[in-house]
Protein backbone atom coordinates (compact mmCIF):
# COMPACT_ATOMS: atom_id res chain seq x y z
CA UNK A 1 0.00 0.00 0.00
CA UNK A 2 1.34 3.41 -0.92
CA UNK A 3 1.88 5.65 2.05
CA UNK A 4 3.13 8.66 0.12
CA UNK A 5 0.07 10.86 0.39
CA UNK A 6 1.52 13.42 -2.00
CA UNK A 7 0.68 11.00 -4.79
CA UNK A 8 -3.05 11.39 -4.16
CA UNK A 9 -5.55 8.60 -3.71
CA UNK A 10 -4.72 5.14 -4.99
CA UNK A 11 -7.27 2.36 -5.58
CA UNK A 12 -6.14 -1.13 -6.51
CA UNK A 13 -8.19 -3.59 -8.58
CA UNK A 14 -8.05 -5.96 -5.62
CA UNK A 15 -9.85 -3.35 -3.50
CA UNK A 16 -12.57 -2.90 -6.13
CA UNK A 17 -13.13 -6.65 -6.24
CA UNK A 18 -13.90 -6.66 -2.52
CA UNK A 19 -17.02 -4.51 -2.87
CA UNK A 20 -19.90 -6.40 -1.29
CA UNK A 21 -17.69 -8.56 0.90
CA UNK A 22 -16.80 -8.56 4.58
CA UNK A 23 -13.58 -6.59 4.84
CA UNK A 24 -13.07 -6.36 8.58
CA UNK A 25 -14.22 -7.91 11.82
CA UNK A 26 -13.26 -7.17 15.38
CA UNK A 27 -14.19 -8.42 18.81
CA UNK A 28 -13.98 -5.89 21.61
CA UNK A 29 -12.63 -6.44 25.05
CA UNK A 30 -15.33 -6.49 27.74
CA UNK A 31 -16.77 -3.00 28.11
CA UNK A 32 -15.55 -1.50 31.36
CA UNK A 33 -16.94 1.23 33.57
CA UNK A 34 -13.64 3.05 33.11
CA UNK A 35 -14.08 2.96 29.33
CA UNK A 36 -17.57 4.44 29.62
CA UNK A 37 -16.28 7.15 31.97
CA UNK A 38 -13.56 8.06 29.46
CA UNK A 39 -16.12 8.25 26.68
CA UNK A 40 -18.43 10.47 28.75
CA UNK A 41 -15.52 12.81 29.53
CA UNK A 42 -14.50 12.69 25.88
CA UNK A 43 -17.87 14.01 24.72
CA UNK A 44 -17.80 16.83 27.28
CA UNK A 45 -19.82 15.18 30.04
CA UNK A 46 -19.19 14.52 33.73
CA UNK A 47 -17.61 11.08 34.20
CA UNK A 48 -18.70 10.91 37.83
CA UNK A 49 -22.32 11.43 36.75
CA UNK A 50 -22.59 7.74 35.96
CA UNK A 51 -22.45 7.01 39.70
CA UNK A 52 -25.82 8.73 40.04
CA UNK A 53 -27.44 6.23 37.67
CA UNK A 54 -30.23 4.03 39.00
CA UNK A 55 -28.76 1.14 40.95
CA UNK A 56 -31.54 -1.31 40.05
CA UNK A 57 -30.58 -1.27 36.37
CA UNK A 58 -27.25 -2.14 34.72
CA UNK A 59 -25.23 0.91 33.73
CA UNK A 60 -25.71 1.74 30.06
CA UNK A 61 -23.20 3.51 27.85
CA UNK A 62 -24.13 6.65 25.89
CA UNK A 63 -25.91 5.84 22.61
CA UNK A 64 -23.00 6.19 20.18
CA UNK A 65 -20.53 4.40 22.42
CA UNK A 66 -20.83 1.05 20.60
CA UNK A 67 -18.84 2.40 17.69
CA UNK A 68 -16.06 3.84 19.85
CA UNK A 69 -15.80 0.59 21.82
CA UNK A 70 -14.89 -1.32 18.69
CA UNK A 71 -12.12 0.93 17.43
CA UNK A 72 -9.05 -1.29 17.26
CA UNK A 73 -6.09 -0.32 19.43
CA UNK A 74 -3.13 0.10 17.10
CA UNK A 75 0.58 0.30 17.91
CA UNK A 76 2.37 3.50 16.93
CA UNK A 77 4.71 1.50 14.70
CA UNK A 78 1.73 0.38 12.63
CA UNK A 79 0.31 3.85 11.96
CA UNK A 80 0.75 5.75 8.71
CA UNK A 81 2.89 8.92 8.75
CA UNK A 82 -0.23 11.07 9.24
CA UNK A 83 -1.18 8.96 12.27
CA UNK A 84 -4.04 7.31 10.47
CA UNK A 85 -4.88 3.62 10.64
CA UNK A 86 -3.47 1.63 7.70
CA UNK A 87 -6.77 -0.18 7.12
CA UNK A 88 -9.43 2.48 6.81
CA UNK A 89 -12.21 1.28 4.57
CA UNK A 90 -10.40 -1.51 2.76
CA UNK A 91 -6.83 -2.56 2.04
CA UNK A 92 -5.78 -1.24 -1.32
CA UNK A 93 -7.21 2.27 -1.01
CA UNK A 94 -4.79 4.88 0.26
CA UNK A 95 -4.27 8.63 0.43
CA UNK A 96 -4.97 11.42 2.87
CA UNK A 97 -8.34 10.93 4.53
CA UNK A 98 -11.31 13.02 5.59
CA UNK A 99 -14.58 11.94 7.17
CA UNK A 100 -17.31 12.32 4.57
CA UNK A 101 -20.34 11.34 6.59
CA UNK A 102 -21.90 8.57 8.59
CA UNK A 103 -25.08 7.04 9.88
CA UNK A 104 -25.61 5.52 13.30
CA UNK A 105 -28.51 3.21 14.08
CA UNK A 106 -28.91 2.63 17.79
CA UNK A 107 -30.74 -0.66 18.31
CA UNK A 108 -30.08 -1.79 21.89
CA UNK A 109 -28.15 -0.48 24.90
CA UNK A 110 -24.53 -1.45 25.61
CA UNK A 111 -23.76 -2.28 29.22
CA UNK A 112 -20.66 -2.79 31.34
CA UNK A 113 -19.30 -6.28 30.67
CA UNK A 114 -20.67 -6.56 27.16
CA UNK A 115 -18.35 -7.93 24.50
CA UNK A 116 -19.14 -6.50 21.09
CA UNK A 117 -18.36 -8.01 17.73
CA UNK A 118 -18.33 -5.82 14.67
CA UNK A 119 -18.56 -7.10 11.12
CA UNK A 120 -17.81 -4.55 8.41
CA UNK A 121 -18.67 -4.79 4.72
CA UNK A 122 -17.30 -2.68 1.92
CA UNK A 123 -20.35 -1.40 0.05
CA UNK A 124 -18.96 1.10 -2.44
CA UNK A 125 -15.87 2.72 -3.91
CA UNK A 126 -16.58 5.80 -6.02
CA UNK A 127 -13.87 7.77 -7.77
CA UNK A 128 -14.54 11.41 -8.68
CA UNK A 129 -12.60 14.41 -9.89
CA UNK A 130 -13.07 17.26 -7.44
CA UNK A 131 -11.98 20.86 -7.88
CA UNK A 132 -8.82 20.09 -5.93
CA UNK A 133 -8.04 16.84 -7.74
CA UNK A 134 -9.09 13.19 -7.67
CA UNK A 135 -11.18 11.94 -4.77
CA UNK A 136 -12.13 8.43 -3.73
CA UNK A 137 -15.21 7.80 -1.61
CA UNK A 138 -15.11 4.51 0.31
CA UNK A 139 -18.31 3.46 2.06
CA UNK A 140 -18.54 0.68 4.62
CA UNK A 141 -21.42 -0.67 6.67
CA UNK A 142 -20.88 -2.36 10.00
CA UNK A 143 -23.10 -4.33 12.35
CA UNK A 144 -22.42 -4.59 16.06
CA UNK A 145 -23.63 -7.55 18.12
CA UNK A 146 -23.19 -8.26 21.81
CA UNK A 147 -22.15 -11.55 23.42
CA UNK A 148 -25.74 -12.78 23.24
CA UNK A 149 -25.62 -12.20 19.46
CA UNK A 150 -28.14 -9.42 19.83
CA UNK A 151 -27.79 -6.57 17.37
CA UNK A 152 -26.94 -3.38 19.28
CA UNK A 153 -26.18 -0.98 16.43
CA UNK A 154 -25.19 -0.30 12.86
CA UNK A 155 -22.71 2.22 11.53
CA UNK A 156 -22.27 3.30 7.94
CA UNK A 157 -19.47 5.66 7.06
CA UNK A 158 -17.92 7.24 4.01
CA UNK A 159 -14.23 8.04 4.15
CA UNK A 160 -12.90 10.41 1.50
CA UNK A 161 -9.38 9.71 0.25
CA UNK A 162 -7.70 12.70 -1.40
CA UNK B 1 -39.71 -0.37 33.41
CA UNK B 2 -39.94 3.17 34.71
CA UNK B 3 -42.83 5.19 33.35
CA UNK B 4 -43.13 8.92 33.26
CA UNK B 5 -45.45 11.53 31.90
CA UNK B 6 -44.36 13.23 28.73
CA UNK B 7 -42.97 16.66 29.54
CA UNK B 8 -45.38 19.42 28.55
CA UNK B 9 -43.20 20.54 25.65
CA UNK B 10 -43.36 17.03 24.13
CA UNK B 11 -47.10 16.36 24.35
CA UNK B 12 -47.84 18.12 21.08
CA UNK B 13 -44.76 17.82 18.85
CA UNK B 14 -45.47 19.10 15.33
CA UNK B 15 -43.56 19.38 12.05
CA UNK B 16 -41.71 22.65 11.83
CA UNK B 17 -41.06 22.87 15.54
CA UNK B 18 -37.57 24.13 16.35
CA UNK B 19 -35.52 22.21 18.88
CA UNK B 20 -33.68 24.12 21.60
CA UNK B 21 -30.22 24.99 20.28
CA UNK B 22 -27.04 23.74 21.93
CA UNK B 23 -23.84 25.78 21.95
CA UNK B 24 -20.37 24.31 22.32
CA UNK B 25 -16.84 25.65 21.77
CA UNK B 26 -14.56 22.58 21.67
CA UNK B 27 -10.95 23.31 22.60
CA UNK B 28 -7.78 21.44 21.69
CA UNK B 29 -8.18 19.64 25.02
CA UNK B 30 -11.77 18.66 24.13
CA UNK B 31 -10.56 17.10 20.90
CA UNK B 32 -7.71 15.34 22.72
CA UNK B 33 -10.04 13.91 25.39
CA UNK B 34 -12.36 12.56 22.73
CA UNK B 35 -9.35 11.11 20.94
CA UNK B 36 -8.45 9.15 24.05
CA UNK B 37 -11.89 7.57 24.32
CA UNK B 38 -12.21 7.06 20.57
CA UNK B 39 -8.57 6.03 19.99
CA UNK B 40 -8.09 8.63 17.31
CA UNK B 41 -4.50 8.63 16.17
CA UNK B 42 -4.96 10.83 13.08
CA UNK B 43 -2.57 13.73 13.59
CA UNK B 44 -5.00 16.40 12.37
CA UNK B 45 -6.90 15.87 15.65
CA UNK B 46 -4.02 16.71 18.04
CA UNK B 47 -0.94 17.93 16.16
CA UNK B 48 -1.39 21.60 15.26
CA UNK B 49 1.59 21.63 12.87
CA UNK B 50 0.29 18.55 11.05
CA UNK B 51 -3.18 20.08 10.83
CA UNK B 52 -1.75 23.29 9.37
CA UNK B 53 0.34 21.31 6.91
CA UNK B 54 -2.91 19.82 5.63
CA UNK B 55 -4.46 23.27 5.27
CA UNK B 56 -6.39 23.63 8.53
CA UNK B 57 -5.97 26.57 10.88
CA UNK B 58 -5.97 24.40 14.00
CA UNK B 59 -6.65 20.83 15.03
CA UNK B 60 -9.80 19.40 13.44
CA UNK B 61 -12.73 18.47 15.66
CA UNK B 62 -13.43 14.75 15.19
CA UNK B 63 -16.64 14.17 13.24
CA UNK B 64 -17.84 11.65 15.82
CA UNK B 65 -17.47 14.24 18.58
CA UNK B 66 -19.76 16.50 16.56
CA UNK B 67 -22.21 13.58 16.43
CA UNK B 68 -22.12 13.42 20.22
CA UNK B 69 -23.04 17.12 20.32
CA UNK B 70 -26.03 16.38 18.08
CA UNK B 71 -27.08 13.60 20.45
CA UNK B 72 -26.69 15.98 23.39
CA UNK B 73 -29.00 18.51 21.75
CA UNK B 74 -31.61 15.82 21.06
CA UNK B 75 -31.47 14.32 24.55
CA UNK B 76 -31.75 17.75 26.16
CA UNK B 77 -34.92 18.23 24.16
CA UNK B 78 -36.55 14.90 25.04
CA UNK B 79 -35.07 14.46 28.52
CA UNK B 80 -34.28 10.85 27.58
CA UNK B 81 -30.61 9.88 27.20
CA UNK B 82 -31.67 6.87 25.10
CA UNK B 83 -34.04 8.64 22.73
CA UNK B 84 -31.78 8.62 19.65
CA UNK B 85 -32.62 5.78 17.26
CA UNK B 86 -30.87 7.03 14.13
CA UNK B 87 -28.38 9.77 13.37
CA UNK B 88 -27.17 10.48 9.85
CA UNK B 89 -24.75 13.31 9.11
CA UNK B 90 -22.74 14.73 6.22
CA UNK B 91 -19.59 16.66 6.97
CA UNK B 92 -19.61 19.81 4.85
CA UNK B 93 -16.78 21.85 6.36
CA UNK B 94 -14.23 21.19 9.10
CA UNK B 95 -14.80 22.45 12.62
CA UNK B 96 -11.57 23.53 14.27
CA UNK B 97 -10.60 23.74 17.93
CA UNK B 98 -11.84 27.07 19.26
CA UNK B 99 -14.76 27.36 16.85
CA UNK B 100 -18.05 28.39 18.44
CA UNK B 101 -20.56 25.79 17.26
CA UNK B 102 -24.34 25.89 17.39
CA UNK B 103 -26.38 22.72 17.03
CA UNK B 104 -29.93 23.24 15.82
CA UNK B 105 -32.76 21.00 14.75
CA UNK B 106 -36.29 21.07 13.42
CA UNK B 107 -39.04 18.48 13.50
CA UNK B 108 -39.79 17.12 10.03
CA UNK B 109 -42.55 14.67 10.92
CA UNK B 110 -43.97 12.64 13.78
CA UNK B 111 -45.15 9.04 13.46
CA UNK B 112 -46.38 6.29 15.74
CA UNK B 113 -45.69 2.58 15.25
CA UNK B 114 -46.49 -0.17 17.74
CA UNK B 115 -47.36 2.47 20.30
CA UNK B 116 -44.01 4.25 20.03
CA UNK B 117 -43.98 7.89 18.92
CA UNK B 118 -41.01 8.92 16.81
CA UNK B 119 -39.93 12.30 15.53
CA UNK B 120 -37.71 12.71 12.49
CA UNK B 121 -35.69 15.88 12.77
CA UNK B 122 -33.34 17.79 10.51
CA UNK B 123 -30.03 18.78 12.08
CA UNK B 124 -27.45 21.45 11.44
CA UNK B 125 -24.16 22.30 13.09
CA UNK B 126 -22.91 25.77 12.17
CA UNK B 127 -20.10 28.08 13.12
CA UNK B 128 -20.65 31.63 14.33
CA UNK B 129 -19.71 32.96 10.87
CA UNK B 130 -22.59 30.99 9.38
CA UNK B 131 -20.52 28.19 7.88
CA UNK B 132 -22.43 24.92 7.92
CA UNK B 133 -20.20 22.20 9.35
CA UNK B 134 -22.66 19.30 9.42
CA UNK B 135 -26.11 18.69 8.01
CA UNK B 136 -28.17 15.64 8.71
CA UNK B 137 -31.20 14.17 10.32
CA UNK B 138 -32.13 12.03 13.28
CA UNK B 139 -34.97 9.82 14.41
CA UNK B 140 -35.78 10.07 18.11
CA UNK B 141 -38.22 8.23 20.32
CA UNK B 142 -40.71 10.50 22.07
CA UNK B 143 -42.46 9.84 25.34
CA UNK B 144 -46.13 8.90 24.98
CA UNK B 145 -48.36 11.91 24.85
CA UNK B 146 -50.30 10.08 27.58
CA UNK B 147 -48.48 9.86 30.93
CA UNK B 148 -47.08 6.34 30.47
CA UNK B 149 -43.93 7.07 28.55
CA UNK B 150 -40.81 4.93 28.80
CA UNK B 151 -37.81 6.92 29.93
Amino acid sequence: MSTDHRLGPVVTDAARRRIGTVTASYRSDPVSLRQIREYIAGIGGRPEGIDEARTDEPICAPPLFFHAACRPVVAEDDLLPDGQYPFLGVPGVSGRTMAGGHKYEVVAPVRVGDVLTVTERLTDITEKNGSSGPLVFVTTEAEYHNQARKLVGRYRQTVIFL
Amino acid sequence: MMTNAAPAHLTDVRPGQQLPALHRRPTRVSVFLFGVAYWTSHRIHYDVDAAREEGFGDVVVTANLLSAYSVEMLTHWTGDTRCVLELEERNLAPALAGDALTMTGRVLDVSETDGVRRARCSLLIAKDDGTTVVSGHAVVRLPDSAPTARR
